[in-house]
């Protein structure tokens, strides 16, 4: 069990203000491998910038994110190199809210995209990965199809195949669920929880406090760019220490 | 007038000169592979060059493209053919002549890329951030450097990635499509979020909102979900 004392996600003092707004303000966090932490917390609490900033699809100000041994610090020593944050890139898989399929490829195309063009896979090698995806989240049969004819929930599973395609280390889910009907979210969250019954890595920013309950090894509630509250769920949701918290959760759940 | 009219389309002239029309077809051909050749790599380098973060760079990569785009072939022609060497053999101080051949090459690669440089700026200006993100977000550094605030992204070129055309050619038809059309159809999009485009003052409201974050001031209660917001608007 060494290798489970060793954490997979090692971030530390993590900060990004935009001018002088600070949206995040110093978050330190260690996930162990195979862990699924829910990271929940109000519109504007810096939950999405905090996702965002671990593959740097924003910048952090400052602060140093290590993912699988893979270390980058900003702020101090020399600057991070586009080949270093490639290469922690490479170990996240990010599915995002508004799925952002490429519209012009098929379903097969945008899963094995990554695959043909960064691991320079071979056309025929990459489209066994890609089915091999695609059906686990149960869509082999609409390999051909153009993410317009899918509905959101199929269109986020084909997202969701796209980025373990890329077979990452740990994938992060902003608010994958929160532009899809009820129905529709149901099938992909039973995608999230299968993948996490498989021991992916998973970090989840997500509004679905049923998730976050039930799914999820661990719960982080956010507030103004800190961590207000962090631990099993059931400690989060029946007896949070913070009062913002408490707060949150009860207007959440009712 | 009749005779002079059957005379030029008989078919037995065409015969006659066969050797020279078709030399005359093989010039054709090669001139324009050459210089297409020549337009797209000119092109490639402007159009980067217009998106790039150096506004001295910007504003000689969009003079480039205006000139070209609006010079008529024929003129441009001329001042290849004979105002350059004139400029060249003064600077030289000897005599310069340009190959007829290689002098069309470069004024018709010239007028072309300026109209293919605005092309493939509207192209790549046209992707969906969310998709360029997406890109980004498994490992693609072509489109990077438009997702993210990060300076590092620039400075990654990788020509081997250079597979673009295709996305591009979808994406300006698209784009095009999207400028004839009334409203700013997205595929994917829902039929609210087009009527929403579709809404002057919710388009204004929403860039507005987006400029103010790209200028770092757009931070209030639920800033995340209302930019999230306009962006679906303003695509």
């Amino acid at each position: 069990m060494l290798d489970q004392a060793q954490p997979i996600i090692r971030v530390t003092d993590l900060h990004k203000s935009y001018a002088d707004t600070e949206v995040l303000r110093g978050i330190s966090l260690t996930v162990a491998p195979g862990a699924v932490v829910s990271v929940i917390g109000a519109s504007g609490s810096g939950k999405s910038t905090f996702l965002r900033c671990l593959n740097f699809l924003e910048r952090p100000s400052s602060g140093t994110i290590a993912i699988d041994g893979e270390s980058i610090s900003i702020g101090h020593g020399p600057a991070s190199s586009a080949r270093g944050i490639a290469r922690l890139r490479s170990k996240l898989g990010m599915v995002f809210q508004q799925f952002n399929l490429w519209p012009h490829m098929t379903v097969l195309g945008n899963v094995t995209e990554g695959l043909t063009q960064v691991k320079r896979m071979g056309r025929k090698e990459a489209a066994e990965i890609g089915r091999h995806f695609l059906t686990k989240v149960n869509l082999l049969n609409k390999q051909d199809e153009y993410p317009a004819k899918l509905s959101g929930g199929q269109q986020q599973r084909v997202a969701i195949a796209r980025a373990l395609a890329m077979q990452p280390k740990v994938m992060l889910f902003d608010e994958a669920t929160s532009s899809l009907d009820p129905e529709l979210t149901i099938e992909v969250l039973e995608v999230m929880r299968a993948l996490a019954n498989d021991g992916m890595t998973m970090l989840v920013v997500t509004h679905e406090m049923g998730f976050a309950r039930d799914a999820s090894d661990r719960v982080i509630f956010l507030h103004n760019g800190r961590i207000e509250e962090d631990g099993s769920p059931d400690k989060v949701f029946l007896a949070p220490s913070s009062e913002r918290c408490q707060k949150f959760i009860s207007s959440a759940l009712s | 007038m009749l005779s002079a009219l059957r005379q030029m389309l008989d078919p037995s002239l065409f015969w006659e000169y066969r050797v020279v029309l078709l030399q005359g077809l093989v010039q054709n051909l090669s001139i324009f592979v050459e210089s297409a050749i020549l337009a797209m790599v000119a092109a490639t380098i402007v159009a980067v060059a217009q998106l790039g973060r150096s506004r001295v760079i910007k504003w000689i990569a969009t003079g480039y493209t205006e000139l070209c785009r609006n010079t008529p072939e024929y003129v441009l022609l001329v001042w290849v053919y004979f105002v350059l060497p004139l400029i060249i053999s003064k600077m030289i101080g000897s005599r310069f002549r340009l190959d007829p051949h290689v002098a069309a090459v470069i004024g018709l690669g010239v007028a072309y890329s300026g109209f293919m440089a605005e092309t493939l700026r509207a192209g790549l200006r046209s992707i969906h951030p969310g998709q360029a993100e997406a890109a980004t977000a498994i490992g693609d550094v072509v489109l990077q450097d438009a997702a993210t605030d990060h300076p590092a992204a620039s400075a990654a070129p990788n020509p081997a990635r250079h597979r673009q055309p295709a996305r591009l050619a979808v994406q300006i038809d698209h784009h095009r499509i999207a400028d004839h059309g009334a409203g700013h159809h997205v595929p994917g999009l829902d039929d609210q979020r087009r009527r929403d485009a579709a809404d002057p003052a919710l388009y204004r409201r929403s860039g507005a909102l987006l400029h103010r974050h790209h200028r770092g001031d757009a931070s209030f209660p639920g800033a995340d979900r209302a930019l999230a917001q306009a962006r679906l608007v303003v695509t």
